[in-house]
């Protein structure tokens, strides 16, 4: 076990080496002098030689990059050029929300997909199955925008039953629960339908194994047949298809983030670029990189838990 | 498949092409779903293409007298904030969003296959190399790729397809590599070997046929999400800059607008969920018939 939490970290660590070095090369390399984006065309040739020393762009790139790796791991990870403060204090300070946000809607996804797909599979080629498929086709072809509009428009300007404006400042319980539920609905349902795709294939293949259909010759009825030997088998497929859609789920949410006007890390990479705070952007590559490596190391880990033959590979 | 008739000079790559397109149209004749999507989508070519003939006005011409106006015989889908024509701009965002996607998954498909075709063909430490790091690219968010790619570069329609172009080289590579592996222990690239024939002839004339099925689903489903992204990056602000009509700009222009000129951002919306849904429907069907075993996974 522990051997396989080593090698897993081990190519955790390697990944995330990897991309913080094409996060600091998109930054540096691509076509566009930072100092001089920031001060315009009109701006002096000392004025941008100042800038450019203030942000170390002066400095030969090797130092450069050595420094981006040191700040990035003791958490210096410089200033935001448009407001002056750490980026990392910026960033940590809608980090919850942004968490708060992906983990409801992964939640509900789940709660949502699971059950339908495993539904859809057991009743297959019936019409239940045929429209759980063709509504779950569609659930992934909306924009996450385009969704998250439409639900703006019924649920919070028709109906009036939530703010149009969601904030993390709500005081109560119930409050930031209101404010939550519009986005939180939005990402859920967008990825309730990935995950419903993914639960179906998955248990469709189980039920074909041999070891169910002795669990049935063995007189086991339905229900625990479906709970005790394939719900846990399908579930790993699942949990790969969760650490993939990751990247799915981060875009999502800055759309979902912009539409309903939720603070987090969306609305800040987007202020970033409109700002072209690059030390900010930067900080936001880092901090998405994290998460990513982290997640899907959570997802190799877990795997380990539900089926213990990947331990031993 | 492409047995090689010796004396006789045989295209082994218009045997193979002829060979995927009969598989391709196998797989459209068992999942009927796929033929709706594909004419679905070849509507909204044919539409996109004589976008100048159907659209009865300019999309980029305003009218200060015919702002934010309902739809109308006149105008059948309505003005916008500047008074120009809605179903113009409709059919020419049509032309923006086809020619990214199409252009993207067309360069993400000759580079993506490339290399997974390398990848599996050479084996060994080249494959582990090229498909890590095709999985490093794979594990960061390509919305926030492509936003920094275009943010960086400026958005133009050439740097949108090299944004969304990058983001979908790994599955592509991925996608070729499996088959490709299978592939090269077949007898006929022994045969092809035996006759002396480079790598490069094998790979391209003789493997790629075999596997072009596989690529070709993976693209239907691939523009599908290129154009989502493309429409996502306008709606940031980050498309093709304006005036010029792209249907998630009109979205975002929209929004600004949408209490009291709903239109404004429901056709556009409809539009994009239109084309994305048959593209799934498309390749979805496409791929249960090739491949039963993949069902319902992308």
């Amino acid at each position: 076990m522990s051997g396989f939490v080593l090698k897993r970290v081990g190519f955790a660590v390697i990944t995330l080496f990897a991309v913080l070095t094409i996060v600091f090369f998109i930054v540096r390399v691509l076509p566009g002098d930072p100092a001089l984006v920031i001060l315009g065309d009109q701006a002096s040739m000392e004025a941008i030689e100042a800038l450019r020393a203030r942000l170390g762009l002066d400095r030969p790139l090797a130092v450069q990059y050595l420094d981006f790796l040191s700040g990035v791991v003791i958490g210096e990870w410089g200033v935001s050029m448009v407001s002056g403060r750490p980026v990392i204090e910026e960033i940590l300070k809608v980090l919850p929300a942004t968490i708060e946000l992906t983990v409801v809607s992964l939640i509900l996804g789940a709660a949502l997909g699971i059950p339908l797909g495993i539904w859809s599979a057991i009743r297959r080629n019936s019409l239940p199955d045929y429209v759980t498929r063709l509504a779950s086709l569609l659930g992934l072809s909306f924009p996450a925008f385009v969704s998250a509009i439409l639900l703006l428009l019924v649920f919070a300007i028709q109906l009036r039953w939530f703010p149009v404006i969601s904030s993390i400042q709500g005081e109560s319980i119930g409050e930031r629960l209101r404010d939550l539920a519009l986005p939180a609905v939005n990402l859920g349902i967008i990825m309730a339908a990935y995950i419903t795709r993914v639960a179906r294939s998955a248990m469709l293949e189980v039920l074909n194994q041999d070891y169910v259909r002795t669990a049935y010759a063995k007189g086991i009825d339905f229900t625990a047949v479906i709970l005790r030997h394939c719900l846990r088998n399908t579930l790993i497929p699942v949990v790969t298809v969760v650490g993939l859609y990751l990247g799915i789920l981060i875009g999502n949410s800055v759309l979902t983030e912009i539409v309903f006007n939720r603070p987090g890390l969306g609305k800040l990479i987007v202020g970033a670029l409109n700002q072209r705070d690059y030390t900010m952007l930067q900080g936001m590559m880092v901090i998405y990189t994290l998460i990513v490596v982290a997640v899907n190391l959570i997802t190799d880990l877990t795997y380990g838990l539900i089926d213990p033959r990947i331990k031993y590979r | 498949m492409n047995a090689a008739v010796p004396g006789r000079r045989v295209s082994h790559l218009r045997l193979g092409l002829a060979a995927a397109a009969r598989g391709l149209v196998r797989a459209f004749n068992t999942n009927k779903t796929s033929w709706v999507g594909l004419v679905v989508f070849l509507v909204v070519c044919l539409l996109a293409i004589l976008a100048p003939l159907i659209a009865v006005h300019d999309p980029l011409e305003q009218n200060i007298l015919f702002r934010l106006k309902p739809p109308s015989s006149e105008h059948w889908m309505g003005t916008d904030y500047y008074g120009r024509d809605i179903f113009s701009r409709l059919l020419h965002g049509a032309r923006i969003s086809l020619v990214i996607g199409l252009l993207a998954i067309g360069v993400a498909m000759i580079i993506g296959s490339f290399i997974g075709l390398v990848a599996g063909y050479r084996g060994g430490r080249t494959d582990i190399i090229m498909m890590q790091t095709m999985d490093v690219l794979l594990a960061f968010p390509s919305l926030i790729l492509g936003l920094i790619v275009v943010a960086m570069l400026g958005p133009s329609i050439t740097n949108l397809v090299i944004a969304i172009a990058l983001t979908a080289i790994p599955p592509f590579a991925r996608i070729a590599r499996a088959p490709t592996i299978a592939v090269k222990e077949r007898e006929f690239i022994e045969a092809g070997r035996a006759l002396g024939y480079s790598d490069m002839r094998l790979m391209l004339g003789h493997i790629l046929p075999n596997i072009l099925p596989e690529i070709l689903v993976m693209g239907s489903l691939w523009l599908a999400t290129a154009i989502r992204v493309e429409a996502s990056l306008a709606f940031i602000g980050l498309g093709v800059a304006p005036p010029i009509a792209t249907w998630g700009g009109m979205i975002r222009e929209g929004f600004e607008n949408i209490l009291d000129s709903l239109w404004l951002t429901l056709f556009p919306s409809i539009a994009i969920l239109v084309v994305v849904f048959a593209l799934n429907l498309l390749g979805d069907g496409l791929r249960d018939a090739i491949d039963p075993k993949l069902r319902g996974e992308q």
